[in-house]
């Protein structure tokens, strides 16, 4: 009896693996969808924060490249942030935050902001150490976001990144390095689109586009005392 | 019971003579600069309270790192070395070391009043496990 049962079990142990490994697959393709919070949406609706939107459409050479499809670990492309609370330094987003599944492989994203002046970049997936990796959030190419007071939605516009890419073991490639970026408002309608799924509430986005910036100082309008 | 916990202990021994390891923090005087660059107490002899004018903290220092504009504030920033910690490691037939750099963040906070000219200035050291906004907040704020 157990001579028979130990390969039934054995097979049994090894299905389960596979679907767990299936299981952990999916989920990090989604394990990040991220709506706001209703602290967050009440901080919106009384002028508090502002819910940025952000689009990026990547290529390597001529190939369209999903940002924010997680081929490794990370995000095909990642965010840098530089508040006030960092002094300027530009710090990577560890969790990048998604509206739905679709406007993610859209290549949306957004973030909820204190009204402020902030410091944006762009970086591809991690494929270094740590160390070196952070690093690099604070080298160019880098954008100025001015986020008045009073706006609820913002669209900050599009982030056209192009690279250079590695090919990747089962197929497709990842960017190793960016080469070109640029900002444009194109997608301003899409961004009134997703507002009104999303944020029916909040009204029609403003825009304000990012602004390519490279000056040393860092400039920024907070309040004296610190908001929550 | 009793075996369980005496074999426990036995496998934290064997552990902690598996993997070893010590830092050495040597202080070292503060000549490396390793950020930005340092503003001495020369450099702001010019200051005179109520009378200079943030033009001429620009002209004389540069362009600082932050700018705050509704406080009326300029940050000046620059780290400097130190110490030194010394570390190695050790597992068993292999092992690591290195040495890095302990750093210091140094701050020059001028703030203007609404009319440029400078109401006060210092120079401090940042903690670093303070979030820059709180640190500034709480030096603006402060009486």
């Amino acid at each position: 009896m157990k001579l028979s049962t130990y390969p039934l079990t054995r097979t049994g142990c090894f299905k389960s693996m596979l679907l767990m490994i299936a299981a952990l697959v999916i989920l990090a393709g989604c394990a990040s969808m991220d709506a706001p919070t209703g602290r967050e949406l009440e901080d919106v609706l009384t002028g508090q924060k502002t819910i940025v939107l952000l689009r990026v459409e990547a290529n390597i050479g001529h190939s369209p490249y999903e940002p924010f499809k997680a081929d490794l670990v990370d995000d095909n492309i990642c965010f840098g942030l530089g508040s006030f609370d960092t002094g300027g330094h530009l710090r990577r987003i560890e969790n990048q935050r998604f509206l739905s599944p679709e406007s993610r492989r859209e290549g949306w994203t957004y973030m909820v902001l204190t009204p402020g002046i902030y410091y944006l970049t762009v970086q591809p997936a991690r494929r270094t150490d740590l160390y070196s990796y952070m690093h690099r959030f604070n080298a160019p190419p880098r954008w100025q976001l001015d986020i008045p007071e009073g706006a609820r939605v913002l669209y900050a516009g599009t982030i056209r990144v192009s690279g250079i890419g590695d090919p990747l073991m089962f197929g497709g490639s990842v960017m190793r390095e960016i080469l070109d970026t640029s900002v444009d408002g194109t997608d301003q309608k899409s961004a009134t689109t997703i507002s009104a799924v999303h944020f029916p509430y909040l009204g029609v986005p403003q825009v304000f586009l990012l602004q390519p910036y490279e000056g040393k100082a860092f400039y920024f309008r907070s309040p004296m005392q610190p908001t929550r | 019971m009793k075996s369980h916990r005496s074999l426990l202990l036995l496998l934290l021994a064997a552990i902690t003579l598996y993997l070893y390891g010590c830092v050495i923090p040597i202080p070292t005087p503060e000549n490396k600069v390793l950020a930005g660059t340092p503003v001495t107490e020369e450099q702001l002899a010019f200051i005179q309270l109520g009378e200079t004018t943030k033009e001429s903290v620009l002209a004389r220092l540069g362009e600082p790192q932050i700018v705050w504009e509704n406080a009326h504030i300029l940050v000046y920033e620059w780290e400097v070395r130190h110490g030194i910690l010394l570390w190695a490691v050790g597992a068993g037939y292999s092992g690591a070391f290195g040495a890095i750099d302990l750093r210091e963040r140094y701050v020059l906070i001028l703030q203007f009043n609404d009319t440029d000219r400078l109401q006060r200035f210092e120079r401090v050291i940042r903690p670093p496990l303070k979030s820059y906004g709180d640190f500034l907040r709480e030096w603006v704020n402060k009486p």
